[in-house]
């Protein structure tokens, strides 16, 4: 053995230019693989983190009094890993009223949350628009303070069941819930989280205020009687509660399933310290459930994008084997006239490769992890164990890819060793996959799938009623997965075959002695099988480059529309109302460095028959150049047409399809709204005219709402303007959100921007941000893209040394000799960049139909990154006339002699 | 890449001639002699064999001859003009003008047919000519006349010229296998074909390395009359490097090397 290993080494010295580019050709694959699994790693700790941060409320547990509320969260919050625990409780509502200047104003059924005044440290179920809970007043949401028309100060009363007398309250604030569909839940603990329908209209008061008062009055529902509260939004009594928040930074430093089995533990932790006193719904695992089910499809996708790339950079490998293939089969020659068996040629394999392997493995490990420190953002955390696992399988990979290399290289050489007896009866048959035609079947069940998914869907929307649960199915990624295999076996199947009956057809009938240049289509022809293998390694190694750049484009845009759908715009302010207007917050905000454009956007309710949906006012001058429209927003218009439609009526609005449906609309039809009049506090019908359907628009809800012209909505509302300032930025949006922040702090404005805006996406899979594993990948694909090529041309001419110089010694010119090079090249190029087209198109167009269930709006059309394409052409081009021009000059230099005499 | 005027030396009854011509690889103790010191000269038409053991560096004086060596010692001269002064590019064109090779293996172009590897000789060495008298045109060369002084300097003046690739392949008994790739021929007609191919050049001089060393005795025998048949139909120059003293006989005159040194000249 020892000497088995001295001789593997003598190898591999002998030659070390060429076992270098082996080495370095090794630990390029294995890098991209390495660096993938670091990010994977990174990129389940961003899920889990942002699973966690995304569940405003992990616990409730349902008590049966105020006393015991106030006890049980006292001793909640002294548990570890718990951030808050505070006493809580929900009761309903039959209807409340104000009287205003305007007279009496009221409104229906909703409900109170009652919470301590410290409430809001860790907890955020609801946000303050204006003041703050005061002891013995209320906080309005802001659609029942709309509907009151009730201000701080303000005086309303609130109804209840079983109240005998209603109480009245002073106004303290307005405030946004934006959980109410946990905080309303029926609580029972058995049955876990069952969102409710959020109520209508909600009031916010201290804990101590509603217990002293409509907790009174109030019947308490038991926190064992499960059927008490069991139907969403059906709530009859107080239901008493202990809502707890853990601690995030526990939770998200590994996987989903980690901060699953973590936030678990500690619940149950919790209820045995407290045995019999409280039980918990526990909101954030339903959450690191799905983020867990996301986190694996997460993995998937990841790997799908990297794993093509690396397997065929193992090609390269086989490439960069193929030139030292003449000398193995030397050696291995020499070895077997002195005995030696087959065995111990392929133990002597197997050494080398182990030798190769240990070496690139490292070196792609140490590449990877260095890669992925540096490109991505957050950088490369791994424990010790990690590195080690992922050091280990690079080795490992990089030693197969290695071993695979060169015994797939010198296969006839140790073929030879024991069969060469059996020369003469041994017949090369088909391989099995291609007698089983598997690369046609491949292809087909790829197309299959990828109609199924494209068509039907796999994915299924669960759990309408509520917020919208991703589902999907790993099984879809068997189409891409099947396309690359399918692709990569039908090309070794034709080993060239067509490329040669095309240049049969070139020259058949043409007078060859007058066209030198068809000597050159002559040769390449017969050699389709050699150009086929480059074209294999070249074309699909740009087709993993066009694949990743047009899937991480379009990722990427869609990441960012899904932001800005849900924001509004790069970067919003969002003020009380009437200080837009007043204070001209619009303006204020457009003169601040980085903005582009901007305009104002009043956000009211109307009621559509007794539908109230919230509308919006909008400029429509100004709209389409501070925010993005997509075509994909409206129905049966662009998103131009629409906009051209509102400014030219004065009384248009737009309208969602369901509400076009009920009332039987079309455009241009009348449509009576009662709008509410802030000046009068009533309601009164206003007519407005259809002028677009809408099912998608910039901040608004996923269900039905309107779209007016901000003028004429202001005319009949008399609200004092716009509520809301959309901005259009040049800048990285955070740092003109801090600037905007900072110039509009005196008027109390919120200011948000799309890129914070990103990592708050309901989906967890787009909180990963791809960007920087995706400039890795691309570095890979570029570099080895340009490294297929000038392999292609080495092996080319370390193949054909033997013809080149006989033409030599025949008198051709260099130019002439070189020309077959060139040919050669530049076939593989041109081939490998159309097939690169178009595979990586379909894969992208792949990738892209399943990440259709995971963004919305799904993604109009592909996005294509002309500049990275440019990018992986001009260095593929690039290395080819590198490697001929060098090619060319190691033809000049050829030792004519030395190699005639070779035989 | 011009060749450039070159030092003209009036030697009209040599076709080609080796003066002092010592070859060596490698350095310091490694340093081998393949050639030392050689001097040989061919005339038009005449039939040459070089004749040695393996080793004794008759190829390596054959690949002189050609100009595919350059010496490190000595001159080689070509038509009166200094073969071993010119780069390779003028070099490769002095070859494909009149300077022909048949190896030992054949060395045909595996992925062109028969045909086709002859059709390539013949076009290079056309292109060749072409630019040859373009280039002689250009810069003067043939201007004093001295270059001319064997009269064939500067014209392809072989009679195989006027052939066609299909007429040299049917001169070689091979018109059925226009369309065989090398793998497809024995190596009989792989050897002929190497012949064809040789004759597409109009050679005034075919080198031959050890021509029948792979064939069977019966076989040799056919291909060196055809080679013997063609040399008197076309009237080239024809050296043989070959260890067999049969094969050396059939010579004119035989160059006896060893260890790299010519140890005797037999004229029969």
């Amino acid at each position: 053995m020892t000497s088995a290993v001295r001789l593997a080494v003598s190898w591999l010295l002998r030659a070390p230019g060429r076992s270098s580019i082996r080495v370095l050709v090794l630990a390029a694959s294995v890098a991209l693989l390495g660096g993938m699994l670091l990010f994977v790693g990174n990129s389940l700790r961003t899920v889990a983190g942002s699973a966690v941060r995304s569940v405003p409320l992990d616990l409730q547990g349902p008590v049966s009094s105020y006393d015991q509320a106030r006890a049980v969260a006292g001793e909640v919050a002294r548990q570890s890993g718990v951030l808050q625990a505070s006493p809580a409780a929900t009761a309903p509502l039959t209807g409340s009223e104000h009287r205003g200047p305007n007279g009496l104003t009221s409104s229906g059924a909703g409900a109170v949350l009652a919470v301590p005044l410290d409430y809001g440290a860790h907890i955020h179920t609801f946000r303050f628009l204006q003041g703050a809970l005061r002891p013995g007043a209320v906080v309005l949401d802001q659609q029942m303070a709309a509907t009151l028309q009730a201000h701080i100060g303000d005086r309303v009363t609130l109804n209840a069941p079983g109240l005998r007398a209603s109480q009245t309250y002073p106004v303290s604030g307005v405030a946004l819930v934006t959980a109410s569909d946990k905080l309303f839940q029926p609580l029972n603990p058995q049955l876990g989280p069952a969102p409710a329908q959020p109520p209508a209209n909600v009031a916010i008061m201290p804990l101590h205020t509603f217990a002293s008062t409509l907790a009174r009055a109030i019947p308490t529902i038991s926190a064992a009687g499960t059927a008490a509260n069991a139907q969403p939004g059906a709530q009859t009594g107080v239901q008493w509660q202990v809502q707890t928040q853990l601690d995030p930074a526990a939770l998200s430093t590994g996987s989903p399933s980690a901060a699953l089995e973590r936030a678990t533990q500690t619940r149950n932790r919790i209820e045995r310290t407290l045995p019999g006193r409280v039980q918990f719904v526990d909101n954030l695992s339903e959450s690191l459930n799905t983020a867990a089910t996301d986190a694996l499809y997460a993995e998937t996708l990841y790997i799908m994008l990297a794993v093509p790339g690396a397997l065929i950079a193992l090609g390269l490998a086989y490439l960069a084997a193929l030139g030292t293939v003449e000398r193995d089969r030397r050696d291995l020659a020499l070895l077997r006239a002195r005995g030696a068996r087959r065995r111990d040629l392929l133990v002597l394999a197997g050494i080398e490769s182990l030798i190769l392997g240990l070496v690139a493995g490292l070196l792609g490990t140490a590449a990877g992890f260095g890669a992925v420190s540096t490109l991505v953002a957050g950088g490369a955390h791994a424990s010790t164990g990690r590195v080690l696992s992922i050091g280990a399988i690079c080795v490992l990979l990089a030693s197969a890819g290695a071993g695979a290399a060169r015994v797939g290289a010198s296969l006839s050489s140790l073929r030879m060793s024991v069969a060469t007896g059996q020369r003469g009866t041994r017949r090369e048959g088909k391989p099995l996959w291609q007698r089983l035609y598997l690369d046609i079947a491949c292809l087909a069940i790829s197309g299959l799938i990828y109609w199924l998914t494209a068509s039907t869907g796999f994915s299924a929307v669960v759990n309408p009623d509520s917020n919208p649960t991703l589902s999907l199915s790993v099984y879809m990624f068997f189409a891409p997965a099947l396309l690359w295999v399918g692709a990569t076996l039908l090309l070794v199947r034709l080993r060239g075959r067509a490329l040669s009956w095309v240049i049969a057809r070139v020259v058949r009938g043409r007078a060859i002695a007058s066209r030198p240049r068809l000597f050159l289509l002559i040769s390449a022809g017969r050699r389709g099988a050699a150009i086929n293998r480059g074209l294999l390694v070249v074309g699909l190694l740009l087709a993993f480059g066009v694949n990743l750049g047009i899937f991480s484009a379009t990722y990427n845009q869609q990441v960012k529309v899904d932001a800005q759908l849900t924001l509004g715009a790069d970067v919003t302010a969002t003020a009380a109302p009437g200080v837009a207007s007043q204070r001209n917050l619009a303006r204020r905000i457009a003169a601040v460095p980085g903005v582009a454009a901007t305009t104002g956007v009043e956000h009211s309710y109307a009621y559509v028959g007794p539908d109230l949906q919230d509308t919006y006012g909008i400029d429509a001058s100004s709209f389409g150049k501070a925010t993005s429209l997509r075509d994909s927003y409206f129905i049966g218009s662009t998103a131009q047409q629409v906009l051209v439609r509102l400014r030219s009526t004065r009384d248009g609005i737009v309208v969602s399809k369901e509400t076009i449906t009920d009332f039987s609309l079309r455009n241009g039809d009348l449509l009576r709204l009662r709008v509410l009049d802030q000046r009068t506090g009533q309601f009164h019908v206003v007519p407005f005219h259809v002028a677009g359907i809408v099912q998608e628009f910039p901040s608004a809800p996923k269900d039905s709402f309107m779209v007016a012209n901000l003028s004429y909505l202001e005319s009949v509302t008399h609200t004092g303007g716009p509520n809301v300032v959309f901005a259009k930025v040049n800048g990285y949006p955070p740092d003109v959100a801090r600037r905007v922040a900072a110039a509009t702090s005196s008027l109390g404005t919120r200011v948000d921007n799309i890129t914070d805006q990103g990592a708050r996406t309901s989906s967890s899979i787009t909180t990963v941000d791809l960007t920087g594993i995706s400039h890795i990948e691309q570095a890979f694909a570029i570099v080895l893209a340009a490294a297929a090529m000038a392999l292609f041309v080495a092996l080319g001419i370390s193949e054909r040394r033997q013809e080149f110089a006989t033409m030599a010694a025949i008198g051709a010119p260099l130019s002439r000799i070189s020309a077959f090079l060139w040919t050669e090249a530049a076939i593989v190029l041109s081939v490998g960049l159309a097939l690169a087209i178009g595979l990586g198109w379909l894969l992208s167009e792949m990738l892209v139909a399943i990440l259709q269930h995971v963004f919305d709006p799904p993604p109009d059309a592909l996005a294509v990154p002309w500049s990275f394409l440019a990018g992986l052409a001009g260095a593929a081009i690039l290395a080819t006339l590198l490697a001929t021009a060098l090619a060319t000059r190691g033809i000049r230099r050829l030792r004519l002699g030395e190699i005639l005499r070779e035989q | 890449m011009s060749s450039g005027p070159a030092s003209v030396v009036r030697a009209p009854t040599s076709l080609i001639a080796c003066k002092g011509v010592s070859v060596a690889y490698g350095r310091g103790d490694a340093r081998v002699t393949a050639l030392a010191d050689v001097d040989v000269t061919v005339h038009p038409g005449e039939r040459l064999a070089l004749w040695g053991r393996s080793g004794s560096g008759k190829t390596t004086l054959l690949h002189v001859l050609g100009g595919l060596l350059v010496p490190s010692e000595g001159r080689v001269m070509w038509k009166a003009r200094e073969l071993s002064s010119l780069d390779d590019a003028a070099r490769g064109r002095a070859r494909a003008g009149g300077i022909a090779y048949i190896f030992q293996g054949s060395n045909l172009l595996s992925h062109f047919t028969a045909f086709e590897n002859v059709a390539f000789a013949h076009e290079v060495s056309a292109e060749s000519a072409d630019a040859q008298s373009d280039e002689s045109a250009k810069d003067g060369w043939a201007k004093d006349g001295s270059a001319n002084a064997d009269g064939s300097a500067n014209a392809q003046t072989s009679r195989s010229s006027g052939y066609s690739p299909e007429d040299l392949l049917e001169l070689v008994g091979l018109s059925s296998k226009l369309d065989a790739l090398p793998g497809e021929l024995s190596g009989g007609e792989a050897q002929r074909v190497a012949i064809a191919r040789a004759l597409a050049q109009s050679p005034e001089l075919l080198l031959c390395d050890e021509p029948t060393g792979h064939l069977d005795s019966d076989t040799a025998e056919r291909v060196l009359d055809l080679i013997e048949a063609l040399q008197r139909e076309f009237s080239f120059a024809l050296v043989t490097a070959t260890h067999d003293a049969g094969v050396a006989a059939r010579a004119g005159r035989v160059v006896e090397l060893t260890d790299g040194r010519v140890v005797g000249v037999t004229s029969q």
